[in-house]
């Protein structure tokens, strides 16, 4: 079969035209006279697809005769609306699939546009998300409708509105829940030392490989009640399957090189499809400075199959559906010791997840319809640190009981390690039922569900020989770390169950209300089973309603509660161990050197920590015409009882002795006279976790899609995002570390101030404009992306005078306010200190932007070349100024991105 | 635009390439780079891939030159029409460079007309990753022509395995803007453009495995070293040149002709980027530049002769951080003219001959050391390349020579300093010395029924003449292997 391809417009010959046989592996590409010729074509009818970016693509029966060239010229028109074919940015105006609240929908095609090594790259087109360049370089993390804040009340590690906001927003992939409840990687914030980690946060989202996603649905208004174990949105992932053509992808940057592949076919009729994904990812975190990397391999193997006939209705669902994944990952991130660079210091943290899914959908009746979900994941984590320590003589000891022992002395430099090895493992399962009937004159879709989920960690915990410390330094309010098994640490288990309904119906004059709502209500377990104590429970009403008055206009609202279960670190804490120097005898003569210890072992469980609850409510109204559409929302967020650490304080004693023998230089070492001679109190603080923090996000979210501009072929879109947050912490501040330690250790000191928590204020005005144009004679897709940071506020809200204090804290631990009317009387002058530790002076940013852009070249056979350039004036930001709050912008990367269509690279004999 | 770099002689002989480029091509765009006229002076189509390997290295270089380096390259080059009133070029390139013997300077192009450069006591292997993304698209609506080019290069450096690392990052944004307008049945066109481009350099060096000596040379006055040790230098230029200008190109039977005028501007401004309220040195620049060509068919059709000559001059201040007034000038000239007889493909031979001939002209007064240096030069050149055509197969061979020639006045090592010894009278010395270099090239061609596939070598070597002082001895040999294909 030959011919010759042309344009209707012109008249002029197409080159590059995509020439297909559907159904075969036959196929050519025209020449630059417009020419193809197909071989081989065996005789009877077939279907001819012509395919050419910026061309309507044509379909033609033809009929091959047994012998001879069958020739057919075909005319390509070129589409009227070509933009609309060219998708690089989030639907504004969508929602998720099976969801009424406000949500951004990034579908296959924007993805491949965007320029991402993992999910958060892609997560930059939804508003308020900063743009970062792709790579592995650290922990990835996004939060959703939360400014940044200090996070300076909650101590050294302190968690910013930020960080709970990471943490509240799940992740969901495939249906199941990625969750990091029970990651336990960390050394916590009584450590020294520390290496990369997200336990006690949000997912590190660098596990999930951006070129495997098919869809992201990110709710950012009120979810279903179908979500739970959250606070703030949803990010729900769809990665590939089903039948899908081969191809291979890769990425280079002078960082970062990305391969990846995916692979589907169906088979047995169509009813069932296997697909493979594979991507492999490298990192140089500092190249040309040290050999520091962070490595990915991912990859997924799906199963679909499908039995029974199809339903008559629009879904065609058939009698019952399995669909399974397997998934695996493993990211390794090493900062390797280096004698020019980094001495004496290196980290390492490896994670090797598998996860294994099975979704079953069995249809009961024509709108009936039972889903099962099944999910066991299992990480295997390894971290260790090792890092060279110099100490002063410090006495010290390995007690790992509480009492009194002989210590000994820590001195000089040495060589501590560290190792780290957790196993979070995740049984999830939900039970839904899912209906369709007619109710109140409605048409109703009602799902109702059941969702057990146990985490667990069975790693071998925290381990490094206690004779070489990570730290010694007894401050009272950190104390020495000691080895942790994991094993004596309990299960995350709850339960939740859901009632939701969904409603349509059109009023008079075509106006069309649809309505979903749901109640959830999660339980907390004390054991490991669902049928253990329940240890707390939160009932979640939720709701949202949208009103189309007009086909162009959608006003909406909703309103609801969440809640997030607490994480297994925070259940079950590590004790914290303080060591009381009772005699510190240090000679010349090693013989007499003399220590003694009491150790004390705080526990700092809380048995009344629960939920966090959130009440999520907001307004919106959206419009869209033609090309274009525009979504403003209002959106008012809050955090009941958020947690963080809560410190404790009490007393501890320390006994005086005196010692047999005190001469120095006999050469003998001495021995303490029981009983002691005198005792001191030493007050301390505990780290417990506590539902201590309250939060108040409200603002703006603006997504508009200008129309196309046809004769620049140009598009503008513009993410704007105002968010005002503020945080509280519901316990008291005692001010910066170094000032407790010194009423610690000074016993002559009877008391300490101590002063009600600041209000951490945080406040971001950010807008992403996009402009993108497109040649499509020429196969280009020109994307200019401009970061507008309008202005970025964090502050603590709090008075500094000398009056601020709240009351004081006696040796023995005891809080003792005073009232604001005493605090000017001559009794609590030593207490009238100014204030430390709080952010109160630089208030703002100014406005400032950054630029990058990228182009995008279509390759034959649907294959696509990306250039791009982050940052591309390599703006630096602000960081110099003392009297603003630095911003620093990510520095200028650029990087290649191919993506080749294995089965079009040889289309069949020509 | 702005600048007139000051390299090392040897490169002013340029092949005709005649198994791979297409003839010289002359008016607004190809000459005066004016992307108003692309769509008026675009009517074929073109693509091309190739992929490159070169190497460089001998001891006859400057202090600031790197030592053994090698190039690995990628870039693709298309042209076309867009529909009947459009036409768009585009090329990108990927470069990779590995250099054993690093330049001591953090500056990728060291020897600019700028005095400022940073140089550094670190020799160690380097790598780059560079990128070149440039692209214009034309319009016509009647007799006028508009069109815009945008371009994009990028540079990411670093030192490997170094005790003392350096990184260097460079990104250089540009837009050029044009108009052209047809003068109906004159066969003249006129145009008008504008440019703008911006860069953005950044430098750092960690000291943290060794200690390490920094200096900021500003000119001639001997610099002060900066000692460092666990600490990091950061440097970071900021360079922003404008242009703007405009040409006349003409038709008249088998004679074409353009000429075009622009003026320029460059500031450079040069601080340390982790200070508040630095010290900032600058450089600014005036300057224009005028050029034209002639192309003539002659009547068998087969002999194309075209002329290019361009002259630019610019006038150049310097102002220290800190100091008031200025601190160095520099006036500089450059004149390169060129011409080529090709013999146009049509029977089994082709051939071009290609002399050429740079005059430089660079006066350069440092009001701090109270030094100047004068280096005028003449540079004539020649190539020569023949090739044949044995039906689908095509070989080609050429070979080039140049001569340097300057007369110098250059400041007496001994009266400013040590450093300036080191790191500054070398490179004066090398260009103030007669140099000869010459270059060979073989090429070959296969075309099939769809694209041609070209393979071509090149190698080169300049040295100076005789035994100059202060000039180091020996060459600096360079080869190209090239390989290509052009559908």
């Amino acid at each position: 079969m030959a011919g010759r391809i042309t344009a209707a417009e012109t008249g002029r010959p197409v080159e590059g035209a995509v020439v297909r046989i559907e159904g075969t592996e036959l196929g050519a590409l025209s020449d630059e006279r417009g020419d193809y010729r197909i071989h081989d074509m065996p005789a009877g009818p077939h279907v001819l697809r012509v395919d050419h970016l910026g061309f309507a693509t044509v379909r033609i029966p033809v009929s091959m005769p047994p012998r001879g060239v069958l020739h057919r010229d075909i005319v390509l028109v070129k589409r009227a609306l070509r933009m609309k074919e060219i998708t690089v940015t989030a639907d504004a105006v969508s929602r998720a699939t099976g969801e009424l609240g406000t949500a951004s929908v990034i579908d296959l095609e924007a993805i491949r546009a965007q320029t991402a090594t993992s999910l958060r790259g892609i997560l930059e087109l939804v508003p308020g998300v900063e743009l970062r360049p792709p790579g592995l370089d650290a922990v990835e993390q996004v939060s959703l409708r939360a400014a940044r804040t200090s996070g300076r009340s909650t101590g050294a590690g302190g968690i910013g509105a930020e960080d709970l906001a990471s943490f509240g927003t799940l992740i969901v992939l495939d249906g199941v829940p990625v969750s990091n409840n029970a990651n336990l990687q960390s050394l916590g914030p009584r450590g020294e030392l520390s290496f990369s980690t997200s336990a006690s946060g949000g997912v590190d989202l660098r596990r999930i490989p951006a070129n495997t996603i098919e869809r992201v649905e990110v709710i950012r208004g009120i979810p279903s009640v179908r979500w739970g174990d959250l606070t703030q949105g949803v990010i729900v992932v769809d990665t590939r399957a089903g039948e899908v053509e081969p191809e291979l992808g890769a990425q280079f940057d002078a960082r970062t090189a990305e391969g990846s592949g995916v692979w589907g076919r169906s088979f047995r009729g169509r009813r069932q499809a296997g697909t493979l994904v594979l991507d492999i990812a490298r990192t140089r975190i500092r190249p040309g400075i040290s050999d520091d990397d962070a490595v990915r391999v991912a990859g997924q193997f799906s199963h679909r199959a499908s039995f029974g006939e199809a339903a008559p209705t629009p879904t065609g669902m058939r009698k019952l559906v399995l669909d399974s994944r397997l998934d695996f990952f493993r990211l390794t991130q090493n900062l390797v010791e280096n004698p020019n660079v980094r001495i004496g210091r290196s980290d390492r943290t490896r994670n090797w997840g598998l996860r294994v899914s099975e979704r079953a959908r069995f249809r009961i009746g024509p709108h009936t319809g039972l889903a099962f979900t099944g999910n066991y994941s299992r990480v295997s984590q390894n971290s260790r640190i090792s890092a060279d320590r110099l100490r002063g003589t410090l006495p010290f000891t390995d007690r790992t009981t509480q009492g009194r022992q002989e210590g000994f002395f820590v001195q000089g430099p040495y060589r501590a390690d560290a190792e780290l090895d957790g196993e979070p493992q995740l049984l999830f399962g939900r039970l839904e039922i899912e209906a369709a009937p007619r109710l109140l004159g409605f048409d109703q879709k009602l799902r109702v569900g059941i969702e057990p989920r146990r985490e667990w960690n069975s790693g071998r915990g925290q381990q490094f020989d206690i004779r070489r410390p990570l730290q010694v330094a007894f401050d009272g309010v950190r104390g020495f770390d000691r080895p942790r098994d994991f094993s004596d640490i309990g299960s995350l288990t709850t339960l939740g169950l859901y009632l939701d309904d969904r409603f349509q119906t059109v009023l008079g004059n075509g106006v069309r209300l649809q309505a979903q709502g749901g109640i959830r209500l999660d339980l907390l377990h004390e054991g490991s089973t669902w049928f253990s104590r329940i240890r707390d429970a939160v009932v979640q009403p939720r709701i949202n309603v949208e009103l189309a008055p007009r086909p162009w206009l959608r006003l909406r609202a909703g309103a609801g509660r969440l809640a997030k279960s607490p994480t297994l670190r925070q259940l079950f804490p590590a004790p914290q161990y303080f060591d009381v120097v009772n005699v510190n005898q240090f000679t010349n003569d090693p013989a007499e050197r003399f220590a003694v210890l009491t150790t004390f072992i705080g526990d700092p469980t809380n048995p009344d920590l629960g939920f966090s609850r959130a009440t999520k409510a907001e307004v919106g109204v959206e419009l869209s015409s033609g090309g274009a559409s525009l979504s403003l929302v209002g959106f008012r967020d809050r955090i009941h009882g958020g947690i963080a650490i809560r410190r404790d304080p009490g007393f501890l004693l320390r006994e005086r002795f005196a010692l047999t023998d005190s001469i120095i230089g006999n050469g003998i070492k001495p021995e303490i006279v029981v009983p002691a001679i005198g005792a001191d109190t030493i007050p301390f603080l505990l780290d417990r976790p506590g539902n201590v923090v309250d939060q108040t996000s409200k603002g703006f979210e603006l997504i508009a899609s200008l129309p196309e501009v046809v004769p620049l072929r140009t598009r503008l879109q513009v993410l704007g995002s105002l968010v005002r947050t503020e945080q509280t912490l519901n316990a008291v501040d005692f001010g910066p570390r170094d000032r407790f330690v010194d009423f610690q250790l000074q016993a002559i000191d009877a008391r300490a101030p101590f002063w009600d928590p600041p209000t951490e204020f945080g406040k971001s005005v950010l807008f992403t404009y996009r402009v993108i144009h497109h040649e499509p004679d020429a196969g280009l897709i020109l994307t200019a992306t401009i970061q507008h940071n309008v202005t970025d506020v964090i502050r603590d809200d709090a008075a500094t005078d000398t009056l601020a204090f709240a009351g004081f804290i006696t040796r023995a631990g005891d809080l003792v306010r005073v009232p604001e009317s005493d605090r000017t009387k001559s009794e609590f002058q030593d207490l009238r200190v100014p204030r430390g530790g709080t952010l109160i002076e630089r208030a703002s940013t100014p406005a400032d932007w950054f630029m990058s852009v990228q182009m995008s070249k279509t390759l034959p056979l649907g294959g696509r070349l990306n250039f791009w350039a982050f940052n591309l004036l390599d703006r630096r930001g602000i960081f110099t100024d003392p009297k603003v709050l630095p911003r620093v912008f990510p520095a200028n990367r650029f990087g290649l991105e191919i993506l080749l269509p294995l089965r079009g690279l040889i289309p069949g004999r020509t | 635009m702005g600048d007139l770099p000051r390299s090392l002689p040897g490169g002013e002989a340029v092949f005709p390439s005649l198994l791979i480029l297409p003839a010289p091509r002359i008016g607004l765009f190809w000459t005066a780079g004016n992307p108003g006229a692309l769509a008026q002076e675009l009517e074929d189509r073109r693509t091309e891939f190739h992929f490159e390997l070169d190497g460089a290295s001998g001891d006859f270089r400057r202090p600031l030159d790197t030592g053994e380096e090698r190039h690995a390259r990628a870039s693709g080059l298309a042209w076309g029409s867009l529909g009947d009133h459009g036409a768009a070029i585009g090329r990108i390139g990927v470069d990779r460079t590995d250099v054993n013997e690093a330049a001591f300077s953090d500056v990728l192009v060291p020897y600019t007309s700028s005095p400022f450069t940073v140089i550094d006591t670190i020799g160690d292997p380097t790598n780059r990753t560079a990128v070149r993304l440039e692209g214009a698209g034309s319009w016509s609506f009647g007799p006028l022509g508009a069109g815009l080019t945008l371009g994009f290069e990028a540079q990411d450096t670093r030192t490997q395995e170094s005790p003392v690392p350096r990184t260097v990052r460079t990104a250089s944004p540009g837009v050029v803007g044009g108009l052209s307008y047809e003068l109906a049945g004159r066969g003249l066109r006129l145009g008008v453009f504008g440019r703008w481009r911006r860069s953005a350099h950044m430098i750092d060096i960690f000291s943290v495995g060794a200690p390490s000596r920094v200096y900021a040379l500003e000119g001639y006055n001997e610099p002060v070293a900066i000692n460092l040790s666990s600490t990091l230098f950061t440097r970071r230029f900021e360079r922003t040149t404008w242009a703007a200008g405009g040409g006349l190109a003409g038709e008249a039977g088998h004679l074409s002709w353009v000429a075009f005028a622009q003026r320029e501007d460059l500031g450079e401004s040069r601080f340390n980027p982790n200070a508040n309220d630095p010290l900032t040195d600058q450089w600014d620049t005036k300057g224009w530049t005028v050029g034209g060509a002639v192309q003539m068919l002659l009547s068998t059709e087969r002999l194309l002769v075209t002329v290019d000559a361009r002259f630019t001059a610019l006038d150049g201040e310097a102002r220290e951080g800190g100091l008031e007034g200025i601190t160095f000038r520099a006036d500089e000239h450059r004149l390169d003219a060129s011409g080529e007889i090709r013999l146009l493909p049509g029977a089994s031979w082709e051939a071009a001959l290609r002399p050429s001939l740079v005059r430089t002209v660079r006066t350069r007064v440092d009001e701090l050391a109270r030094a100047d240096s004068r280096i005028e030069s003449w540079t004539p050149s020649g190539a020569l390349e023949v090739a044949r055509h044995l039906g689908r197969v095509a070989i080609g061979l050429g070979g080039a020579a140049s001569r340097y020639t300057p007369t110098a006045t250059t400041p007496d090592p001994a009266t400013i300093g040590p450093i300036y010894a080191r790191w500054i009278a070398p490179g004066l010395a090398v260009r103030a010395a007669d140099a000869v270099a010459w270059s060979g090239t073989a090429s070959a061609r296969l075309q099939t029924d769809g694209p041609a596939f070209w393979l071509r070598g090149q190698f080169g070597s300049v040295s100076a003449v005789g035994n100059p002082v202060d000039v180091p001895r020996g060459n600096r040999d360079g080869w190209t292997l090239t390989l290509g294909v052009v559908y």
